[in-house]
């Protein structure tokens, strides 16, 4: 049943999208982008810049700073979160945002649109002679296929993603990219384009100056226009009925001219209601107060005026003092609207956390640190080498965890709420644990693993990030809106994820290291290694185990059952499974040092799995947590593991084979290889 | 022979069966979690989950014959017991195992008492609108029922098992003393619809005033699967037979009544098929269903349903929302979804709740919590042990 809830939605969402963009895509297929006017613009000042990045906007349910919108949209598009102009000015998001609002003919020349493959673009007979499978292409490139790409699009609007081919995905995300670029370019069509007042006694009288009518002067006088109207239909204006008519059709070309055009002004919504957010949680855009104007409702005064500064700003784009000014006037008004339905507390804040790169100096630091690790053991015996990575073991972790806990202070909630946010908490777990583990048997080798998990996690992240394209922060669906699962199950599951991993990578160090006789005599360095399998190992089981049980008891709270044989449930199941398995074959003897390792990697699998594979399935009633375009990293993490397994199975096969291992001693027997293996003894 | 019932007693509590019960566990789990992408979830759940045995086609075409997991929980149950009775040693320092290993008995057992003694379904109600009855998601029933009778009414119930696993061709019959007919069923599909013959519709299946049963495929969502049968009613006085059509019928909105009635006499009897219903100690009136989005999005932020819950003539007035169920008198009722799904505001609303009665609700939690003091027992020794084996090795 729940199924059906969120696939319904989800289908109705790609629906609306492309509704959305209907309005829109009228406007833009009647002709050709127009040529640019000026072929390059002044800098945008440091003042602008900080102002717009700080400006709040309402976007898929939460207000967050534009900058946010912006960095999102552009790595959607691009790839990336710079712009390059033909002039070669790298922009930064917001400054990419305020060239498309402000200059869309020149933003309409930048070349930001990544596409994956040809074959989309062979769809939609774009041309791409001359170019490499990795250049960008600007908007006006792509303007010949729009109308086959939107058309191609539409038709697939109606297939699940799932379902869809590589291609047809990228045909719907390039169409969805231009549509949304659209959506920014056209925004503020409405202030570029004079309004043009019909000449009569009746508009006279309302627009003495009718030059220089602005959106929303009219807005201003919606009530009268309305009242205006009504009297003339009901046949009360005190004039002959040819004026009648004449009034009234003056009316409804001022109000077409409104809705044209205001009406594509709808992807920012800019304007904070000036009533609290119980009474009305929904922003404005300028298509909104436009609706609401002639609807009978009553336009906010407050939400006119930013109307109208936003024109003033349209007008000023050439002249930055006046620009900074207008724009000055306009943050205070919204930023104050926002602050008294406390929305904007946590603005500045989420603007330092991008404007940081926390995630990306923890990953600069990790990779520094593996170097210094990798380093450190050609003088395996130097202490100073030994502990100086630490110096960026420690560091990484730390930002890391700030970016963790920022992120818990704007949203409000626990750690993992989303995917994305998994590989964060993930990453921060393994490299803490791994760093206890250091600190306990200082062997250098959790530390050296602790920073090549801080790099990969994070590489991970990045490219996550990279390939959905999306806000990070996004709204959570019905069934997740409770801190308290979130923070005991998500969390705790999430936790045994990390030690699987964790204990996997551990088991590589062993397993590769045998394969290329690394420390071949040191039998003590591979006992301690298996050690800390098994440790990790254990650690994982008592998460894993809790973490599912509680999820269980999550679903009996929330579906009515403990359990449902769900995908993302079974994983989790499978991960307890497996861990039990592999302590119980320990306990009786059956698995010694080499299997627990080879195990722990096959764990590692099954983590995999849990976490990311079961979400390709596309069945299930987690359908928040399906994602896209994994399979392919997932199948070469896969093909590697099963290489590794492969190369560790014949070594231990040879070995077996060889008359001169302690191995073949016991061949057959399921005696006891380590100090945990009392049970079989007992036997 | 006692040294038999030993070796037996040692097989069943050793570690080796332990270790081989969770590698199948985890191959069926497997198995049938990626079977879920071509069969539906209670067809792959009644395979895999709820089977003694099963036959797996891997790659599709090699059948190999596996323990389903309600024999594998059987024999983990009889190893846990045989391990913690034979193997398991005592004192303080195993007594985390101990604990462990009770808990997950408790869990195993809370699962087969959900399994045996559990009843489930969904209960729809427009706004405004009241019930005090739930219907079965899988189950079915032929309900008989006398009409236009005044007074209480007794309805003669045939239970789903009777029926449900007949095949097209079979032929049932069913007899009660007290009625004045008998019943006959054949042609029984599980998801099925009547359609009508015609010049341009020739089809071999029998008809019944001029329409026949068009079988459909089985649904992968099963609650969609609507059976049908050809139904018979024989006049034990007269001898004489009508014949009709069963569709099941169902109480979610947007379903009209498809019962069948047969004239007796000057009796109407109302021949019902439809999804087993369940009756709740307690009466339930939607009284008015809040669907909250996040703000521009078509995103669910929050929906939840005010009802009031009448019970010998006393009024309760309670929220079900997400996270938020009611629980009354062993029953408890989930929010689990809405429509219609493209109402306008102010257009009246319908809400479905997911009702389940499981003797064994919260034994899931108890036993988390048994299993986690016992884990957190267990490795803080282990831990310990370690650190005191590390400290020691590098001194």
């Amino acid at each position: 049943m729940k199924t059906r809830l969120f696939g319904r939605w989800a289908l109705a969402a790609g629906l609306a999208l492309v509704w959305a963009g209907a309005a829109i895509g009228q406007a833009v297929e009647s002709g050709v982008p127009a040529p640019p006017t000026v072929q390059k613009r002044t800098p945008w000042d440091s003042e602008i810049l900080a102002a717009f990045s700080k400006m709040p906007v309402q976007d898929d349910g939460r207000v967050k700073p534009l900058d946010t919108f912006a960095q999102f949209r552009l790595l959607r598009f691009n790839g990336k979160r710079e712009c390059v102009t033909p002039w070669k000015e790298t922009l930064s998001p917001i400054a990419w945002l305020l060239d498309s609002l402000f200059y869309p003919e020149l933003a309409e020349q930048y070349k930001m649109f990544v596409v994956p493959s040809w074959d989309a673009l062979d769809a939609a007979g774009i041309k791409h002679e001359g170019k490499n499978k990795r250049d960008r292409y600007s908007y006006v490139e792509l303007f010949t296929g729009r109308q086959a790409l939107m058309t191609k699009a539409q038709e697939l609007g109606h297939k699940e993603e799932k379902d869809r081919t590589t291609t047809e995905q990228q045909i719907v995300s390039l169409a969805m990219s231009m549509r949304d670029f659209e959506m920014i370019t056209h925004y503020l069509d409405f202030a570029r384009t004079p309004l043009s007042i019909p000449s009569s006694p009746g508009m006279a009288n309302l627009f003495p100056n009718p030059a220089e009518v602005r959106y929303a002067d009219v807005l201003s006088k919606a009530g009268v226009i309305r009242g205006a109207m009504a009297t003339l239909q009901a046949g009360g204006a005190d004039v002959d009925e040819a004026t009648k008519k004449k009034e009234l059709e003056n009316i409804r070309s001022l109000l077409a001219q409104l809705d044209k055009l205001g009406g594509m002004a709808s992807e920012l919504a800019l304007f904070p209601p000036s009533v609290t957010v119980k009474e009305q949680p929904a922003w404005s855009a300028p298509a909104d107060l436009i609706e609401k104007a002639f609807t009978g409702e009553v336009a906010p005064e407050k939400q006119i005026a930013l109307l109208g500064s936003l024109e003033n700003l349209v007008k000023q784009r050439d002249d930055r003092i006046a620009f900074r000014g207008t724009l000055t006037g306009m943050n205070q008004d919204v930023v104050a609207l926002a602050s008294a339905r406390g929305e904007y507390g946590k603005i500045p804040l989420e603007v330092f956390l991008y404007k940081s790169q926390f995630l990306y100096w923890s990953l600069c630091v990790f990779v520094l640190g593996f170097v210094l690790v990798a380093s450190s053991w050609l003088a395996p015996r130097s202490r100073i080498l030994g502990n100086i990575p630490w110096l960026a073991a420690v560091p990484g972790l730390a930002l890391l965890t700030t970016v963790i806990v920022l992120r818990c202070i704007i949203r409000g909630r626990p750690p993992v709420t989303t995917l994305y946010e998994t590989i964060l908490f993930i990453t921060a777990t393994a490299v803490f644990v791994a760093l206890v583990i250091e600190y306990m048997n200082r062997q250098r080798i959790a530390l050296a693993l602790s920073t090549l998990l801080g790099s990969l996690g994070l590489f991970l992240a990045y490219k996550f990030e990279l390939q959905q394209g999306t806000d990070t922060m996004p709204n959570l669906v019905a069934v997740l809106d409770t801190n308290f699962w979130l923070a005991t199950h998500v969390t705790t599951v999430t936790i045994g994820y990390s030690a699987g991993l964790l204990a996997a990578a551990v088991a590589h160090v062993y397993v590769i290291g045998q394969l290329i006789g690394f420390k071949k005599s040191d039998k003590a360095f591979y006992k301690s290694l298996t050690r800390m399998v098994y440790g990790v190992v254990c650690f994982g089981l008592v998460f894993s185990t809790v973490g599912t049980v509680l999820g269980g008891i999550w679903a009996n709270y929330s579906w009515g059952r403990f359990w449902g044989w769900d995908p993302k449930e079974n994983g989790a199941l499978m991960i307890v499974l497996w861990e039990l398995a592999v302590l119980h074959g320990r306990m009786g003897g059956y698995i010694r040092d080499f299997g627990m390792n080879m195990t722990a990697i096959f764990g590692g699998m099954i983590v995999a799995f849990s976490w990311f594979g079961v979400n390709l399935l596309g069945v299930g009633l987690h359908a928040y947590g399906f994602t896209s375009g994994i399979f392919s990293a997932l199948l070469v993490f896969y093909i590697i593991e099963t290489i590794v397994l492969f190369l560790g199975a014949g070594l231990w096969i040879g070995r077996r084979g060889s008359s001169d291992t302690p191995a073949s001693a016991t061949k057959g027997k399921h005696l006891p290889a380590s100090a945990d293996s009392k049970a079989a003894r007992a036997r | 022979m006692r040294k038999a019932v030993k070796l037996t007693l040692d097989f069943l509590a050793s570690y080796g069966f332990a270790g081989v019960i969770f590698l199948l566990l985890l191959l069926l789990v497997f198995l049938g979690t990626v079977e879920q992408v071509n069969q539906g979830l209670f067809e792959v759940q009644k395979k895999y989950f709820e089977s003694i045995f099963l036959v797996h086609y891997f790659f599709g075409k090699i059948p190999v014959p596996l323990p389903g997991v309600y024999l594998l929980l059987a024999l983990f149950t009889l190893n846990i017991m045989a391990g913690m009775v034979l193997r398991m040693r005592r004192g303080l320092a195993h007594l985390g195992v101990l604990i462990v290993h009770i808990g997950m008995v408790l869990m195993i057992v809370a699962g087969f008492v959900k399994f045996k003694f559990s009843d489930d379904g969904n209960l729809a109600l427009w706004e405004h609108d009241q019930a005090n009855v739930f219907e079965s998601y899988h189950d079915y029933e032929l309900a008989i029922t006398p009409v236009g009778v005044s007074g209480p009414v007794k309805e003669y119930v045939i239970t789903g098992d009777q029926f449900t696993k007949l095949r097209p061709e079979q032929v049932v019959t069913f007899q009660n003393a007290e009625l004045p007919f008998d019943l006959t069923l054949t042609g029984f599909v599980k998801n099925g619809t009547p359609r009508q013959k015609g010049p341009m519709v020739t089809v071999s299946a029998k008809a019944v005033d001029g329409f026949y049963i068009e079988p459909l495929s089985i649904e992968k969502d099963a609650e969609r699967n609507l059976p049908c049968a050809y139904v018979t009613v024989k006049d034990k006085k007269t001898g004489e037979s009508q014949d009709g059509i069963l569709v099941t019928s169902t109480r979610q909105p947007g379903f009209p009544p498809v019962a069948w009635y047969a004239q007796l006499d000057d009796k109407t009897w109302k021949v019902d098929l439809r999804k087993r219903q369940v009756q709740l100690p307690f009466t339930i009136v939607l009284d008015k269903f809040t669907h909250e989005l996040h703000p521009r999005t078509a995103m669910a932020k929050a929906f939840m349903s005010d009802v009031t819950k009448i019970e010998d003539g006393s009024e309760q007035q309670v929220k079900i929302a997400m996270n938020e169920p009611l629980r009354h008198e062993g029953y408890t009722l989930f929010q689990s979804s809405f429509g219609p799904s493209n109402a306008s505001p102010g257009e009246r609303m319908y809400s479905v709740f997911a009702v389940v009665r499981n003797p064994s609700d919260q034994w899931p939690l108890y036993s988390c919590i048994i299993i986690t003091v016992g884990l957190v027992v267990h490795f803080t020794q282990k831990l310990l042990k370690y650190l005191r084996a590390e400290s020691k090795r590098r001194a």
